[in-house]
């Protein structure tokens, strides 16, 4: 007992903590912390210093532009040796990470419910999913892959319960589609083990010297389903959606727009590193001449349709928001299959650009929602003296998700409209830009119902200090988008690392961040006037709305213009939708049967659709 | 044990009939239990059933400590000669134990039958058999235990002494004798075509070529299959939930659970044995089967004891799949999961003692019992292979072994496996949320439902102990970060057959 106690201890005093080691142990003392004192009412301050004190242990390990660092903790499994470690990818994604965090704690300081046990529950949840997230960020190989995505789900469950406006049923089933999913992976994993002998991500390579590309078709289709069935991708969608749309609190934003988005990484190191983007050019589906590039895109696409129709649809505007966030995941698919510099650089941005502007579109309604006591429906007006600065932020974010200039959104998704011209995907090109105009629409009508519809209910008289807290972080999120916007130099240097670190064709850039897909974009000036103009057209928009409001009596023309008229009630079911007009009749019907089957049929249909491709994968073999 | 030297080791004749001790002192106990219920002395009755398991179990104790030092094998048969039947080992002793202390921790003390000794005497028969079972070393023998095993679990159902029970009863007696039918018929073709008494290592020692004429081979799979219909592997997997939503949660954990385990063991020995006859092949489908019927029956339960019949056919598929994959590596999964669901099904089956109507009635139940709901869910986790919990590295090993052997009928395998665990996920999951559901906000109770006081649903404290354990030692395997492969490896290696 001595002896083991003796190199117990002689062990310890020889450990030297990696950068990783101390980030995994800040995140963990988070947690600690969270037990121990998340009772306390401003508990939400304290942790919003020990994020920003991860964060500042992350930019040290210097995992961007360096050689990866390791942690010390491995395990031996399947005479394998499991390691964890951050590299460029795992840097870029925790920094999104952590940032969540940090504003989602400090957004809930000026939640007065988020105290006593429900506060320790809050603090305690986001602290582990962060921890999860931190280990699943360090994988170094598929099994690692798959322990840290299943940690992730379960503490996602976690923080999703804390949320007392969450339903346990869509969280169950949400969890449900997820554990289906990881069978998928588990059997993918299994696949690449029994072939290669080993869980490396670059083992995959060893499959192309295989004949027949059944063993390359089966893991690629293990691995798409069992991704899109973990992170609700169409047409596993509802439960998701129903989670985002009954979102009360921050830190289920945190699942929302930051953990769904981690599927990307792990494609990013599974397919994109592994399978590379040439190899899924030319691999046909057997008697076809689809290409899996092409499967991949149209599959992005109807995703980003049916998004888009679902969007157009909703009457409710949070639910508004959760069809928005399926659509950009559309868009992050898209970019990562067509792969290439731009194609894989589009998507990184626009995940970085995404979650800035998607959490600063939630953060101001969940504010709006506190401030005017009208739960569980959020209030659409704040006639008050900050009600400039709100629209402000609002419509920078809305002009970053649907791709306008100056904000960071734009470059992204110029990005990704360059990766489809080079590719001359010109019908997809053409649908995009379609869908994009209606996100555009979606997008006026959520600045419309937010801010020029009469509240429902009396406004509570909340101090004016729990409105300088909850909007400085969400302002602080507008002004990255922003100036990130006109100077992208910073991401896109990121994301030249990331693509670096993955042997992805690297993104040229310089500090304006002009394009080259279209040379006359090259041009300073040129790229400089585009962005002037847009930022002309977002003061005119706020300018415009801002006079709305302080009218009196708002024109009919503006209530008529998004087709909602003004006495609607507003404790609505958000499962149901407007009649559909002319111009959303003639697409409706695709997206309606897809609704359809995915809300009523969800569970038999999962199983179905599971039980179908195993068997035609089984077939195949 | 060093200072166990030669001189202190017992004779090769005292060993024997301590091993024969151990395994006929319920025997004897449940033939004298009457005797003094008769007399008037309750008391003595009440306290010579679980005396008699007691001593039984401490004696395999001291058995299996002694094992490894006994220069001689230990054999247990009906038939002339130890030597022709194989030599007990670790794993076979270490089943007995588990069987013997099952029972015992089980041990109902006679409180819910009016005439307690009757049924204390099933009870003892139903030890007899199950530890006989584990040991067996001919197919005689274990056909023997086998059906004073079936017997006495039919015999303690009906002894519940409703209309229900008895039909349950006389529904599984259908797929029981035909399995009867089936082995008796394999018996007498094998002693006639290899002049032999079946015992293990006669049938080792035989040669191979036998293995592959059609009767022999026709006679090896009505054995298997008979014995495989005898635990309600499929076609027979409808009456298990029958069986065991009549039963209480105890007896069904030693009628079903433990004894289909048991004899999983001894197909498995064999399997081995007749390796040579190619039956591993059809006894792959028989598991998946067993898996894919399991499932959609797992699907439709409408209370808990049927839900876990069902759920422990899905894992005696996985169970016989590992088996039935041949290999070493197959073995050893065969046994840690075995192992595994043997814990959770503990667990689980105490459960369902009181948690024995629909599954309505556990509405909200986690408010009310929080530390059996906590051990609950980690062992849902882990039966539903959730990382880092020992399910999952069972799970993951049974499906990289499965890849990775190569039989053209693997990817169907696989894919039969994958959808079973699927089904069987969404059905724990779905019973989890009900356990967290608020009571009010559940859907109504059911109409056909009888009236239950909620104290009814609350678990005795034995039971509830049970769980909190088993949810416990799930936790401390998951916390050693590898399942204790040293150990299921070292059984495995002692074994003359494996």
């Amino acid at each position: 007992m001595e002896t083991h106690l003796n190199t117990l201890l002689q062990t310890l005093s020889a450990w030297q903590l990696t950068g990783l080691d101390r980030l995994w142990l800040a995140a963990a003392m988070t947690a600690l912390l969270a037990l121990l004192l998340g009772r306390w009412r401003w508990f939400a301050a304290l942790g919003a210093l020990l994020y920003a004190l991860q964060f500042g242990l992350l930019i040290s390990t210097q995992a961007l532009s360096g050689e990866p660092v390791f942690a010390s903790f491995q395990l031996q499994l399947f005479h394998q040796q499991l390691t964890w470690r951050f590299h460029a990818v795992s840097w870029f994604f925790g920094l999104i990470v952590i940032g969540a965090a940090f504003v989602s704690s400090w957004f809930s300081a000026a939640d007065a419910e988020l105290s006593g046990g429900r506060g320790q529950r809050f603090h305690l949840a986001l602290a582990l999913h962060v921890v999860a997230l931190m280990v699943l960020l360090a994988s170094s190989d598929a099994l690692t892959l798959l322990l840290g995505w299943e940690l992730v789900g379960w503490t996602g469950l976690l923080l999703v319960l804390t949320d007392c406006g969450s339903r346990l049923v869509d969280a169950l089933k949400e969890r449900m589609l997820g554990v289906i999913g990881s069978m998928f992976l588990l059997a993918a994993i299994g696949l690449l083990y029994a072939a290669t002998g080993s869980f490396a991500f670059n083992a995959i390579e060893q499959l192309w010297t295989v004949p027949s590309t059944v063993a390359l078709w089966s893991l690629l289709g293990l691995l798409s389903l069992g991704f899109a069935l973990a992170t609700g991708l169409v047409p596993f969608h509802w439960p998701r959606l129903k989670l985002t749309g009954y979102t009360q609190s921050s830190a289920t934003l945190v699942v929302s727009v930051v953990t769904t988005r981690m599927s990307l990484f792990a494609v990013l190191l599974i397919v994109l590193s592994a399978f590379g983007d040439e190899q899924l050019e030319h691999m046909f589906l057997p008697l076809t001449w689809i290409s899996a590039h092409d499967l991949g895109g149209w599959f992005a696409a109807l995703t980003i349709v049916v998004a888009t129709i679902g969007a157009l649809k909703q009457r409710d505007i949070r639910f508004l928001l959760a069809w928005l966030m399926l659509a950009q995941s559309g868009y992050l698919w898209l970019g990562l299959v067509f792969g290439g510099a731009q194609g894989s650089a589009g998507s990184l941005l626009l995940v970085f650009a995404d979650a800035l502007a998607q959490f600063a579109l939630w953060l101001l309604l969940l504010a709006l929602v506190n401030r005017s006591g009208d739960h569980p429906t959020p209030a659409f007006n704040a006639p008050d003296t900050n009600r400039a600065l709100q629209m402000m932020i609002a419509i920078i974010a809305v002009f970053s998700l649907a791709g306008l200039p100056p904000t960071l959104g734009f470059v992204a998704k110029w990005l990704l409209y360059g990766a489809l011209i080079e590719s001359r995907q010109w019908i997809l090109l053409a649908l995009i830009a379609l869908a994009n105009l209606g996100l555009l629409f979606v997008l006026l009508r959520f600045l419309h119902r937010l801010f020029l519809i009469e509240p429902s209910a009396p406004k509570s008289s909340d101090p004016g200090w729990q409105t300088a807290i909850q909007l400085a972080p969400i302002l602080g999120l507008a002004t990255l988008t922003i100036v990130a916007g006109i100077a992208p130099g910073p991401a896109l240097s990121w994301v030249a690392h990331v693509q670096q670190t993955l042997a992805l064709p690297i993104v040229r850039w310089h500090p304006e961040g002009i394009m080259h897909f279209w040379w006359i974009l090259d041009t300073p000036w040129i790229a400089a006037t585009i962005k002037g103009l847009g930022g002309v057209a977002l003061l005119v928009v706020w300018w415009w709305l801002y006079r709305a409001t302080r009218a009196s009596v708002l024109p009919a023309k503006v209530r008529t213009y998004a087709y909602i008229t003004p006495n609607m009630p507003h404790h609505e079911d958000p499962d149901e939708s407007l009649a559909p007009n002319w111009i959303i009749t003639p697409i409706a019907w695709p997206a309606g049967l897809l609704e359809f089957l995915g809300r009523r049929l969800s569970p038999a249909l999962t199983v179905l659709g599971c039980v179908l491709a195993l068997l035609l994968w089984a077939w195949m073999l | 044990m060093n200072w166990l030297t030669a001189d202190l080791l017992p004779s090769p004749e005292f060993a024997q009939r301590l091993l024969l001790v151990a395994v006929l002192l319920p025997l004897f106990a449940a033939l004298l239990v009457q005797l003094p219920a008769r007399l008037g002395a309750h008391s003595l009755a009440r306290l010579l059933g679980p005396l008699a398991l007691g001593s039984q179990s401490v004696l395999l104790l001291l058995l299996w400590l002694l094992l490894p030092l006994l220069p001689w094998p230990l054999a247990l048969a009906l038939t002339p000669t130890a030597a022709t039947v194989a030599p007990i080992d670790r794993l076979a002793l270490l089943l007995a134990m588990v069987a013997s202390a099952a029972v015992l921790v089980f041990w109902s003390r006679g409180l819910d039958h009016p005439e307690p000794s009757r049924r204390d005497a099933w009870m003892l028969l139903l030890a007899t058999g199950l530890v006989g079972l584990s040991l067996a070393g001919d197919v005689i023998t274990l056909y023997c235990l086998v059906e004073l095993t079936t017997l006495a679990g039919l015999a303690l159902i009906t002894l519940r002494g409703h209309t229900r029970s008895l039909i349950a009863m006389l529904r599984a007696l259908i797929p029981s004798a035909l399995g009867s039918l089936l082995i008796v018929t394999a018996i007498a073709i094998l002693v006639h075509e290899t002049q032999t008494l079946l015992g293990f290592s006669q049938l080792a020692a035989v040669d191979d070529s036998l293995w592959s004429e059609p009767l022999a081979r026709t006679a090896i799979a009505l054995l298997l299959f008979g014995l495989a219909l005898k635990v309600g592997m499929f076609p027979a997997t409808a009456w298990v939930g029958e069986l065991c939503a009549v039963a209480s949660g105890r007896i069904g954990f030693l009628v079903y659970a433990l004894f289909a385990q048991l004899v999983l063991v001894m197909i498995a020995r064999l399997m081995v044995i007749f390796s040579a006859s190619g039956i591993a092949q059809p006894m792959l489908v028989l598991a998946l089967l067993t898996l894919l019927a399991s499932a959609l029956a797992a699907s439709r339960a409408r209370d808990f004891p049927r839900l876990l019949a069902y759920s422990g056919g899905i894992q005696l598929g996985l169970i016989l799949l590992a088996f039935a994959l041949g290999d070493t590596a197959g073995s050893f999964i065969g046994v840690a999961l075995l192992m595994h669901h043997l814990l959770i099904e503990l667990a689980l089956f105490a459960l369902a003692n009181r948690w024995n109507g629909s599954l309505r009635r556990l509405n909200g139940l986690a408010t009310r019992l929080p530390w059996v709901t906590a051990a609950l869910v980690v062992l849902v986790l882990s039966l539903i292979a959730i990382p880092p919990l020992p399910g999952f590295w069972l799970r993951l090993a049974l499906i990289v072994t499965l890849t990775d052997s190569g039989l053209m009928i693997t990817p169907l395998l696989i894919v039969g496996v994958l959808i079973a665990l699927m089904i069987e996920s969404i059905v724990w999951l779905s019973l989890l949320r009900r356990l967290f559901v608020p009571a009010q906000l559940a859907t109504l109770p059911d109409p056909l439902d009888p009236c239950v006081y909620p104290e009814l649903q609350h678990p005795k404290a034995i039971d509830a102990a049970l769980t909190v354990f088993a949810g416990l030692a799930v936790l401390g395997l998951m916390l050693t970060f590898s399942p204790p492969t040293p150990w299921i490896e070292h059984l495995l290696v002692e074994r003359a057959l494996w």
